[in-house]
């Protein structure tokens, strides 16, 4: 039989594998009793519920929802992939990466790098004016959180400030 | 201590001159991210959660508010004049407030929008200091298994009165719990679920989470729509005054608006946007008299009673959060987040540990509404050109401010990672339906629901039975179940999915 509930049915498969999980991995925590709840007591009980509710969320889908369709949309890949990617490009060129050998490019670099590449999933994306922002975001950022809130940040890359 | 000394102290509060920046940078914020359609109250707030690090607890809880409520009057002033509803809850006000503005009625809208709002506004805010102490009265005398009672209560409410299937929206909130507990236990010293990441001894932090599903959420979603053509005919405003007969159909439409926005806001989940769908449906009911315009087609009632209404409720949800320390929708739980960072314990022993903050945040709340008159009658148009930022500029620069602001918390790039996990597993959530709102109230109950179910348990000596029987709790736990009930039942259910189908309509 075909499921078309498919947004539901994987929801209810979703709670089920990570009830089952943190109610798993709880029973390593010492579950104690009732008059003196241990450390895994609690997120047995909450995983366990969850993994409950996950089964109800398929079962309603394979009895009740036969003639439903609640298809899963296309994934937009790139919007998903240049967001994430750009936040994670950030931290990797922000703090680098000493065990990769990734060194530590300093505040500006990252935003420059952060904003160019996410700009790339605009609609309307030109380099040039993903460059300007940039700049303009590099200064705005330096201004605000090194000059008027005084955060402590790595401006410029580490082979350049030397520390 | 009475009403009018707390009063006085809260005054004296939010009219020093930082608190007074505070709350007008809140409410110009708010008016902004509820003008610009793509940026919403809660990303804003996630973003400039790390920010309050550095200020004062008072100031932070001012600001964040503003945003939290100006968003209203913002969201309404690009419903009527653009058909753009900048916020979930102005879906309904754009109905009648565009057609209006289309008959050359926009400033006589936005007035009535700005009337009925600022009334109601007031009226929640003097609700919340009325009731204030006698609910705080009444929740210190709570004994552990009360206030678990009461959370359960108040969970199971606002999944029942959110939006969304009732299954999947309880699975949420119990995984929120379950994130929510993460970390070192408090009573045995054991880490749960850090899988070998010392960052994560200490449990996962509400900011990054937010940032990720709401902040990335909200633009990878922007970015998959297609293109919107924003630039569409502005409305010109040409007076902004009603005339006596718009007023005699819109007065009873604010009152009843306020009165139901005030209920529905001090429920579980209610808040802003149940108040402005129902108060749109009740409008919708009653008869226009003969010679008077349609509902549907720019009737007057349409803006006045939603906005009041949505007002109202975004007003009276700091009760429950502020005098029992039990948020009601997201945004609340991102404010008690706030206070955490402050080590501000939320709970009815606020108004004593710290009236300042407790009346000066009611006090700035009612100034804060005052203000936003101001910006938003006679800034109008400054307000509009706004909307012609291209949306190139924009998400580039939440992202930016996302990042910068989670690793300023703890100088850790750990939580840059964070972020963009949580942001690829709030992608997945929005694909399969499942709405994060329940599991950020989860996140931030979690905590205080185990303690409190531990303490209450010890103290009957891990007998049940004992705990289920205290009459009070018996009562809180009775209705929990009676909510459950209620949203199996098909009838409800029916209702309550029409309530919300004017959403879908749009």
């Amino acid at each position: 039989m075909k499921i078309r509930n498919k947004q539901d049915f994987y929801s209810g498969v979703m709670f089920v594998l990570l009830g089952g999980g943190y109610a798993l991995g709880a029973q390593s925590y010492g579950f104690g009793s009732s008059s003196s709840m241990g450390p895994g007591y609690f997120p047995t009980v909450l995983g366990t519920m969850l993994a409950i509710v996950g089964l109800m969320i398929i079962a309603r889908v394979i009895l009740r929802d036969a003639d439903i369709d609640n298809p899963i949309t296309q994934v937009a890949w790139r919007p998903l992939l240049t967001v994430i990617g750009s936040t994670v490009l950030f931290g990797v060129l922000l703090a680098g990466v000493p065990s990769l050998g990734i060194p530590s490019m300093g505040l500006l670099v990252a935003i420059v790098g952060m904003v160019l590449l996410v700009s790339t999933a605009g609609h309307d994306f030109t380099w040039r004016s993903a460059l300007l922002l940039a700049l303009f975001l590099a200064a705005l950022s330096y201004l605000i959180f090194v000059e008027a809130l005084s955060l402590y940040f790595r401006i410029l890359p580490e082979f350049i400030s030397g520390y | 201590m009475d009403l009018f000394s707390n009063l006085a102290l809260g005054f004296s509060v939010a009219f020093s001159v930082q608190n007074l920046f505070f709350a007008f940078l809140g409410c110009f914020l708010g008016t902004l991210v509820g003008v610009l359609p793509g940026l919403g109250p809660l990303a804003t707030v996630s973003m400039l959660l790390p920010m309050t690090y550095t200020m004062g607890p008072t100031s932070s809880l001012i600001m964040l508010a503003g945003i939290y409520y100006g968003a209203k009057y913002g969201g309404s002033t690009t419903a009527i004049l653009v058909n753009l509803p900048g916020e979930s809850s102005s879906v309904v006000t754009a109905i009648d407030g565009y057609k209006m503005a289309q008959q050359g009625r926009a400033g006589v809208a936005l007035a009535v929008a700005a009337i009925g709002s600022f009334f109601a506004g007031s009226m929640g805010t003097l609700l919340l200091a009325v009731f204030a102490f006698p609910m705080s009265k009444l929740a210190l005398s709570f004994g552990a298994a009360e206030y678990f009672a009461l959370m359960v209560l108040g969970l199971l409410g606002a999944i029942a009165l959110g939006s969304g299937a009732f299954l999947k929206t309880l699975g949420m909130a119990i995984l929120g719990l379950l994130i929510g507990i993460m970390g070192t236990d408090v009573n045995s010293g054991i880490e749960r679920f850090s899988f070998g990441f010392p960052e994560l001894s200490q449990g996962i932090d509400l900011v990054p989470i937010a940032m990720g599903i709401f902040g990335l959420g909200e633009v990878i979603q922007n970015l998959t729509a297609p293109p919107e053509q924003r630039s569409a005919g502005v409305a010109r405003i040409v007076s902004l005054i009603p005339s006596r007969a718009d007023l005699r159909e819109a007065i009873p439409a604010i009152l009843r608006g306020t009165g139901l926005g005030s209920v529905l806001g001090i429920l579980p989940g209610g808040g802003a946007l149940l108040s402005s769908f129902a108060s749109y449906a009740i409008e919708k009911r009653i008869p226009t008299k003969p010679g008077q315009i349609p509902m549907g087609e720019g009737n007057i009632r349409g803006v006045a009673g939603p906005e009041s209404a949505d007002n109202a409720g975004a007003q009276s949800s700091f009760i429950p959060m502020l005098t029992l320390g039990i948020p009601g929708n997201a945004l609340m739980a991102l404010l008690v987040g706030a206070m955490m960072i402050h080590n501000i314990f939320p709970g009815p022993q606020v108004m004593t540990t710290n009236p300042d903050l407790f009346w000066g945040l009611i006090v700035s709340m009612w100034l804060g509404n005052l203000m936003l008159v101001i910006l938003n009658l006679p800034l109008i148009g400054i307000w509009v050109k706004l909307l012609s930022i291209p949306y190139r500029w924009l998400f580039p620069s939440i992202i930016l401010f996302c990042v910068i602001g989670v690793f300023s918390t703890n100088y850790s790039v750990f939580d840059v990672w964070l972020v963009a996990v949580f942001g690829l597993v709030g992608y997945v959530f929005s694909k399969l339906g499942c709405g994060a709102a329940p599991l950020i109230l989860g996140v931030i109950l979690g905590p205080m629901l185990e303690e409190y179910l531990r303490r209450a348990l010890l103290l009957a000596r891990g007998d049940w039975m004992v705990v289920l029987s205290r009459p009070l709790t018996a009562v809180l736990l009775s209705l929990s179940l009676l909510v459950v009930v209620a949203m199996v039942a098909p009838s409800i259910r029916k209702r309550r999915e029409e309530t919300f189908a004017a959403e879908e309509a749009d």
